[in-house]
């Protein structure tokens, strides 16, 4: 298996897959970071009051700033958005990548990386003179797992990078084991994913239905209209409502509040569990099964 | 010993037989030339033997040890396969492809044995020029050359003469001559380009609609597809009758429009005398050459009738030599 690892590093490190979608990584917490510093710049601040005092246009576009739910920030509020201080590392994490994005390109790097030996005929290659099918495609899950790891620790220290060179401080400080707690359980998330969308490119032989699911599904975009056909049956249905808790997008969105708060059950918790733990047991029991499937079912399948 | 060994290799896709209880035997150091239509499960056989399909029903034994999903075993003979595409990574140069197949084999000395290869199958100059930039026969090479990537000593190599010019044909030929003659390489090769593979193997194998019609050595083919006498007299049962006491070891065969054919063990002059001597009436007496690639369509319909024959009830159509 450590074979076939160096044998896949060899073809990352030379292939144009992994530098394009670092660079577009990049691109995204770089250009995140600006438009939170953008927001707090005087002129920023000037847009949102002329448009506080003023009535809303009759026609044309305008800028409002609103809270998570919804509720308008009167000038006062929006002044202390021009202060250049985040909750806190993990909390501009969650909020700048973490959610969706990474989810998505990690996901599209696994359906690609899952489905090209397949494409190329390049497995052939490889598995021609009976090589171990397990140790392949336990292989290519280590692989895939240890991408989600590196893609995760650039965000993370690019995010940190780009927020210290805009002068930004943290209004919170993460105890180490809260910021490694929460760099765990991203990963896992990440891992997650990224190991169904391979599973989904393995089980249908094809690189579309992998990015296909990830555009889908880690964006948070097919959970979203399930959170928003259950918000509507779950007066009704309060069963429903507390299935949606977890969905993996509500965990992921519980996680996004950083790791201050991670071992904390809250008002909100679903069965009286902390983020963290629900994390664990929901993205921990998706990466287990995916890992049991690829290397049951998807090892028996012709090359 | 034999370094291939099937029994009742069995395999079907979506309920069709693609693969029907065939025995196929490779003896070390052979070049076995396997011999069908296209379709006619050639690759499947392949597919199967190197461990990249799983049979339905039936055995693989390679190098006298039954071969199972778990694996080549450490030390085992290794097994080298161009079957179907060669299966380059588009993005990567000749010597980077080989480097990813020696790395994920764990090949020692692995840039070294990278460009002895690629001296071997003649990309030796192609540089740093991607994989997709190639041409077919380029392509095709560099597949043989991945297929050679830690020393195998079986290789399979499914139509590797597709899209190759004539100088390109003749080099492959000879890499594949030179491979099993000074490197001890048993090859088992399909190809469609029956005169091609008429040169350079040992023995052969012809399947038709999944299943063996026959194994035979070149020996065999040549005196079979070899020269033959067409003989036609005014009385063929009369003549026949006197041939087959006179030469038993030729192979005698009444033709549709009433002639005889002669092949195997005799004597054109003989023959004459024979006739001449019994009083037969010669109307006709020719040397004829048949082509090989009609000899193997035969066979290969022939088997197909077979098989048929065996659906339908009838007995079947395969025997081995």
């Amino acid at each position: 298996m450590f074979n076939l690892l160096r044998s896949d590093v060899y073809r990352l490190v030379r292939g144009k897959m992994l530098w394009v979608g670092l660079s577009f990584l990049a691109l995204v917490v770089v250009g995140a970071a600006g438009l939170v510093w953008f927001a707090t710049t005087p002129e920023f601040a000037q847009m949102v009051s002329e448009q506080a005092q003023q009535k809303p246009p009759q026609s044309g576009m305008s800028v409002t700033i609103t809270t998570p739910n919804n509720a308008g920030l009167d000038a006062e509020e929006v002044q202390v958005l021009n202060e250049k201080t985040l909750g806190s590392r993990t909390y501009s994490y969650g909020n700048t990548f973490m959610v969706g994005f990474l989810g998505l390109i990690v996901a599209v790097l696994a359906a690609l990386l899952a489905s090209s030996d397949f494409d190329t005929g390049f497995a052939k290659n490889v598995l021609a003179g009976r090589g171990n099918r397990r140790a392949y495609f336990a292989e290519k899950l280590v692989l895939i797992a240890a991408l989600c790891g590196a893609f995760l620790l650039a965000g993370m220290l690019l995010s940190d990078a780009a927020y210290a060179v805009l002068g930004f401080s943290y209004e919170r400080t993460e105890t180490v084991a809260e910021y490694w707690s929460w760099a765990g359980l991203s990963w896992l998330v990440l891992t997650s994913y990224a190991f169904l969308a391979a599973l989904i490119a393995w089980a249908t032989r094809s690189k579309v239905a992998g990015v296909v699911f990830a555009a889908l599904v880690p964006t948070g975009f097919l959970e979203s209209m399930l959170l928003s056909a259950a918000a509507v049956l779950a007066p009704a249905m309060p069963l429903v409502g507390d299935a949606m808790q977890w969905l993996p997008l509500s965990v992921q969105q519980r996680l996004a509040a950083g790791g201050t708060g991670l071992f904390e059950a809250g008002a909100s918790a679903a069965a009286g569990l902390s983020p963290a733990v629900q994390g664990l047991i929901v993205f921990g029991a998706i990466t287990v099964a995916c890992a049991a499937l690829a290397l049951t079912v998807c090892r028996r399948r012709d090359v | 010993m034999n370094v291939v060994e099937t029994r009742g290799l069995t395999k079907s896709y979506r309920g069709k037989r693609a693969v029907d209880r065939l025995d196929l035997h490779v003896a070390q150091g052979d070049i076995y030339g396997f011999v069908g239509k296209n379709g006619a499960g050639k690759s499947t056989v392949m597919k199967m033997v190197c461990g990249l399909a799983t049979p339905d029903e039936g055995e693989i034994e390679l190098f006298g040890s039954r071969a199972d999903e778990c694996g080549r075993p450490e030390g085992a003979p290794r097994v080298g396969a161009l079957i179907e595409a060669p299966g380059l990574v588009p993005n990567l140069s000749a010597y980077e492809n080989l480097m990813a197949k020696a790395l994920a084999m764990g090949v020692a000395d692995a840039p070294a044995r990278c460009r002895e290869t690629l001296a071997l199958v003649g990309l030796d100059g192609v540089g740093k020029k991607k994989a997709k930039g190639f041409s077919l026969g380029m392509k095709q090479r560099l597949g043989l050359a991945l297929a050679l990537v830690g020393s195998p000593d079986l290789l399979l190599l499914d139509e590797p003469l597709n899209g190759l010019d004539p100088e390109g044909t003749r080099a492959m030929r000879n890499l594949i001559v030179r491979l099993n003659q000074t490197l001890g390489v048993t090859v088992v090769i399909s190809s469609h380009v029956l005169d091609q593979l008429d040169r350079v193997a040992t023995r052969f194998g012809v399947i038709a609609e999944g299943r063996m019609v026959r194994e035979m050595t070149s020996e065999q083919v040549q005196a079979e597809c070899g020269d033959s006498l067409r003989v036609r007299t005014v009385d063929p049962a009369r003549s026949l009758a006197l041939m087959e006491e006179a030469f038993p070891q030729a192979t005698l065969r009444a033709l549709p429009d009433g002639s005889l054919s002669v092949t195997g063990d005799y004597d054109a002059a003989a023959v004459s005398r024979l006739l001449h001597d019994a009083d037969q009436t010669v109307l006709e007496l020719n040397p004829v050459r048949r082509d090989i690639e009609d000899y193997f369509v035969e066979l290969m319909e022939g088997g197909a009738r077979g098989a048929a024959g065996v659906v339908s009830g009838e007995e079947g159509g395969a025997r081995h030599v």
